[in-house]
């Protein structure tokens, strides 16, 4: 899928923060998930990697208990999924753009889980918020593209 | 904006992370999920950045080599494109040519602006089939960005070339006589003596010689000096067109042919026949024999419909009929006493064989007589009565059967015009080489000439005027002898 922008050297560094979080978390079965997310990192797709290691994290580490590790892997994710992004726009307030955003969103739903106290509402908060949002840039660009016009449809009687 | 099948992908992954979140009731899918949905929405908003700056940054210049084609003519087109600044993303602008209009493939006349590119142009040649006036459209521009979530197309400002393609037909018609124009031949022949007859002329003093019954008693009485009336002599000349419109007629480019050039001539003769109210009949002549038949007459609605059958004819299809290629082989009877004549002192075997063959014209009389042009003459000239002005239209293809029919022609008719297509001015690449050419010209010039030499004959070339001109100007001494095809 997005096959170009896996292997790059944040991501590198990302996988080894994940592999390693795995590892000193969760034994024999976190080394194994730290195997299988550095050779996802090698064949498969930067977006893929990251929701297998979500899946592994969610598995192996308990929030409670290990949030110093939760923080490096989660790190380490993050760092795989705004890897491409850092080489493709080369400009380091876009990085830093990408990577604070996502961050904010992790964040911010880690809080409204806790203010919430549910997760189907988190989940749908978060849904709504990135269709509103993604809804609103679709709309900013038209405009801006001259592409929307105040002209009222024709009445069809 | 349209998203891509990556885009769906990623947001599968974020749905899939959310329910197993729900389902699971684990808190860090959802974390998980919302890095997705995050990751989705800064790129969005980056490349709707993007796009933005594209848009306000882009120009676009497009510029054609000619505004006036004649169809099928092509036009180069420029393509150029600018950014003011570069963009991160792949930017593709395409030229958008009218209707109509044909060019090769679509990759052939876009421009692609890697990222970080600013700039980029190309050429392409675009074809005009059909006649009419064309505008270009808006280029349209498509931006992709680096990890090929989005896409986004809209059209860009750009000057919009205006191109007016003519269609192909006759231009700059040249009748005239061995290059020189002349404007007799739109069917002006001698009219308005004085004579015998019933519509009164003018007046004029009396000369000795007049007769007594001329004189005007009325104005010799007012100016006390004879005078004497002169009255129009009555004609009842008719005019018979005999249009060629066989196959040799086709040559030529689509629009500009032989029988093109040939149909404006004889549409001027109808005119010509209309403001004189003189009586006008049609023939044409096909591969086998006469295809349209309007004989001589002055009513009004006769002139349209002669009229209506030149617009409507076309060159018959090349197949040719046995008795045509016949014609074709068929020697004419000078060439043919011009070799007797030689084989006459040749004793040897192989002339005394050959002089047999030379003996009679009856093969010669055989394959002029199954010719249709002449035919036509034979049947239908001599049915028209009065005096009668026979125009026949044609080319050069055939001259023996040329020749003879405006013989006959002659001796039926008071007057014969004939106007003749020389094939070497419309033959495509027939100006190549100039010499050549020039060679085939002369040949028919002198054809022409003998035919103009007949009694009541006249005989003009049709051509294309700029070709001619090309044609005598290249073989004018001092001048180049061997120029491109016009």
């Amino acid at each position: 899928m997005n096959g170009n922008t896996t292997r790059t050297r944040i991501g590198a560094f990302g996988t080894i923060f994940v592999a390693s979080a795995f590892a000193i978390a969760g034994g024999l079965p976190g080394l194994l998930a730290a195997v299988v997310v550095g050779v996802s990192w090698y064949a498969l797709p930067s977006i893929v990697v990251f929701t297998i290691g979500q899946f592994a994290l969610g598995a192996l580490v308990s929030p409670e208990q290990t949030p110093l590790l939760l923080v490096i892997a989660e790190g380490g994710l993050l760092g795989i999924l705004s890897g491409a992004t850092a080489e493709t726009n080369r400009s380091a307030q876009s990085t830093a753009f990408v990577v604070g955003c996502i961050a904010l969103f992790a964040v911010g739903s880690w809080a409204s889980y806790h203010w919430l106290d549910s997760i189907w509402r988190t989940t749908a908060v978060l849904a709504v918020a990135v269709t509103v949002g993604a809804y609103g840039l679709h709309r900013y660009e038209r405009i801006a593209l001259g592409l929307v016009t105040d002209t009222p449809p024709p009445d069809h009687e | 904006m349209h998203v891509t099948r990556r885009y769906w992908t990623a947001l599968t992954l974020a749905t899939l992370l959310a329910v197993a979140a729900v389902l699971l009731v684990q808190p860090l899918l959802v974390v998980g999920a919302a890095g997705i949905g995050a990751w989705l929405l800064v790129h969005q908003a980056l490349f709707v950045r993007t796009v933005t700056r594209t848009n306000n940054g882009l120009s676009v210049t497009q510029s054609v080599t000619r505004e006036q084609v004649i169809v099928d003519d092509e036009v180069t087109v420029t393509f150029d494109t600018e950014l003011s600044r570069a963009v991160a993303g792949r930017v593709e602008v395409a030229a958008t040519l009218p209707l109509g209009a044909e060019s090769p493939s679509e990759s052939g006349r876009q421009v692609d602006i890697e990222a970080d590119g600013k700039d980029g142009g190309t050429t392409f040649t675009v074809g005009w089939p059909m006649a009419g006036r064309f505008e270009f459209g808006q280029p349209t521009v498509t931006v992709t960005d680096e990890l090929g979530l989005f896409e986004s197309t809209f059209p860009a400002e750009a000057s919009k070339p205006l191109v007016t393609v003519i269609p192909r037909r006759p231009r700059d018609v040249h009748v005239g006589e061995g290059g020189e124009k002349v404007a007799t031949a739109f069917g002006d022949h001698k009219t308005g003596d004085f004579g015998l007859g019933l519509d009164p002329g003018e007046i004029r003093e009396y000369v000795p010689g007049d007769t007594l019954r001329q004189i005007d008693w009325k104005a010799t009485a007012r100016s006390t000096v004879p005078h004497v009336r002169e009255f129009e002599e009555e004609t009842d000349r008719r005019m018979a067109v005999l249009f060629d419109h066989r196959a040799s007629m086709a040559t030529g480019v689509t629009g500009e042919t032989e029988l093109e050039y040939a149909r404006q001539v004889a549409l001027a003769f109808v005119e010509y026949a209309r403001s004189e109210r003189e009586p006008l009949g049609l023939y044409t002549i096909g591969n086998e024999g006469i295809t349209v038949r309007y004989r001589p007459t002055a009513e009004a609605e006769s002139y349209s419909k002669i009229q209506t059958a030149l617009y409507d004819l076309t060159p018959m299809d090349s197949s040719r009929s046995s008795s045509e290629q016949r014609r074709e082989e068929a020697a004419e009877p000078r060439d043919i006493r011009r070799n007797a004549d030689r084989l006459q002192d040749d004793d040897s075997p192989f002339g005394t064989n050959l002089r047999t063959f030379f003996a009679t014209a009856e093969t010669y009389v055989q394959h002029i007589a199954d010719d249709p042009l002449y035919n036509t003459v034979r049947t239908q000239l001599a049915e028209i009565e009065g005096t009668v002005t026979a125009v026949v239209v044609t080319d050069d293809r055939n001259r023996a059967e040329v020749r003879e029919a405006v013989t006959l022609a002659s001796q039926h008719c008071g007057e014969v015009v004939v106007l003749l297509a020389p094939r070497v001015l419309f033959e495509q690449g027939g100006l190549t080489d100039m010499e050549a050419a020039y060679d085939q010209y002369t040949d028919f010039e002198e054809f022409r000439r003998d035919l103009a030499q007949m009694d009541g004959v006249a005989a003009f070339e049709i051509a294309p005027g700029d070709r001619l001109d090309a044609l005598l100007t290249a073989n004018t001494p001092g001048r180049a002898t061997t120029t491109g095809d016009k």
